[in-house]
């Protein structure tokens, strides 16, 4: 197995459930997630010489992953703004934290659950969502306030 | 509201259960690749006989004649417009003295030409007119999975012709794992095939379809390409291409 090959498994291995739990948001499910993550994962290795290597292999990923969920629900252009609405997949077990998030327009949802599902920097998002890392950091810093203003009533975390 | 806040009322919603398998990501990653259907050189030869030439606002469109290329392929051109527009500005701000001009592809006119079936995915050949009568081509292996972009290259007519056969590669062209890419660049519609001769290995006979001749030879460490010998329909030589020394 060649060196790109094996980060692409390091990654897989490190980050699939925060890939996972992040595409969720956008299929609706856990199952379809996962298959759209399998897929994400097995096109990039099987393309992985046209990883260019200047950027960020998670988020090339993502990009593919991200894809083969667009592919599967048939809308493969889709925008984020106009087709997807990510949403928490169990909006029940925190519904403060869901009104929160429905304050956000879903292209800032999306950053919020790359960065805090994904667990992805501020420079893969900015690559993932083909925005600048500024953007990221303004959409970011927006999202704070905005769900600081529903969350923070709430008080200390039970 | 802190980040490491906002973490904990996310830790509160996210679903902690493993069930990655990377196995099976290999095993999807070995799937046979998705036979796309082929732009198939006779039935492009077969319109080029039947369709009669045409201009279009002077433009010379009558070597263009194929499937239309799909949208990501229309944007390519599209965005080789601007990049190429940009490098004459450039040049020319530079003051460097310019042997060719800039003219405009038409991407909505760009359409199929080519394509052959090689160990590592079919390779397409799309042709789109410039606005002054040239052609600019682009040699697709594949598409960028993340963005859906073709993954290629391709190249324009230069304003002065002064060959009637121009090759590209081996080497030139994009990288495949398996296969060299041979991209023959044909301005003599009498010539109907062409004939590469190598160094050290078996020469190989490619069909020239809209100006174009497309084909891959399988990698080894050395190609050396000597000539090019371009065929009319009756065999005879029309046009040779011999390497510099």
């Amino acid at each position: 197995m060649d060196e790109r090959a094996r980060a692409i498994e390091e990654l897989y291995r490190e980050r699939y459930v925060g890939f996972r739990n992040a595409l969720a948001t956008v299929t609706g499910s856990y199952e379809s997630a996962r298959d759209a993550v399998q897929e994400g994962f097995a096109r990039a290795l099987a393309s992985r010489r046209q990883f260019r290597g200047d950027g960020s292999l998670a988020a090339w990923v993502w990009q593919i992953a991200f894809r083969a969920a667009l592919e599967a629900r048939g809308v493969p252009e889709a925008s984020i703004d106009d087709v997807l609405d990510p949403q928490l997949v169990a909006p029940e077990r925190h519904p403060s934290l869901t009104a929160a998030l429905a304050t956000l327009s879903p292209r800032r949802r999306l950053i919020v659950f790359l960065r805090y599902f994904a667990d992805f920097s501020y420079a893969d998002i900015a690559t993932a969502c083909d925005v600048s890392e500024g953007t990221v950091a303004a959409t970011l810093a927006q999202a704070h306030q905005a769900l600081a203003e529903t969350l923070e009533p709430e008080g200390a975390l039970q | 509201m802190t980040d490491d806040l906002l973490e904990q009322h996310f830790s509160r919603v996210e679903n902690p259960l493993n069930d990655s398998d990377w196995l099976a990501v290999r095993r999807l990653a070995r799937r046979p690749r998705r036979r796309v259907a082929l732009v198939a050189l006779a039935a492009a030869a077969a319109a080029l006989l039947v369709a009669p030439a045409f201009g279009l606002g002077g433009r010379v469109l009558d070597l263009i004649r194929g499937d239309p290329a799909p949208t990501e392929v229309q944007t390519s051109f599209a965005a080789g417009n601007e990049s190429r527009e940009r490098l004459f500005e450039f040049a020319a701000a530079a003051g460097h003295e310019l042997h060719d001009r800039f003219s405009p592809v038409i991407p909505g006119e760009a359409r199929g030409v080519a394509a052959v079936e090689t160990p590592d995915g079919p390779i397409y050949l799309w042709v789109a007119p410039t606005e002054d009568g040239r052609q600019c081509w682009l040699i697709q292996a594949g598409e960028d999975p993340a963005t859906g972009r073709p993954y290629g290259g391709g190249s324009c007519d230069g304003i002065d012709r002064t060959r009637a056969i121009q090759p590209e590669g081996p080497g030139w062209t994009i990288e495949r794992p398996s296969v060299l890419i041979l991209h023959v660049r044909v301005y003599d519609a009498a010539v109907t095939r062409v004939q590469l001769e190598f160094e050290g290995r078996a020469g190989i006979s490619l069909p020239v379809v809209s100006g174009h001749a497309l084909g891959t030879v399988p990698k080894q460490e050395s190609v050396h390409l000597l000539s090019v010998v371009g065929r009319n329909a009756d065999g005879e030589v029309v046009e040779r291409w011999t390497a510099p020394q």
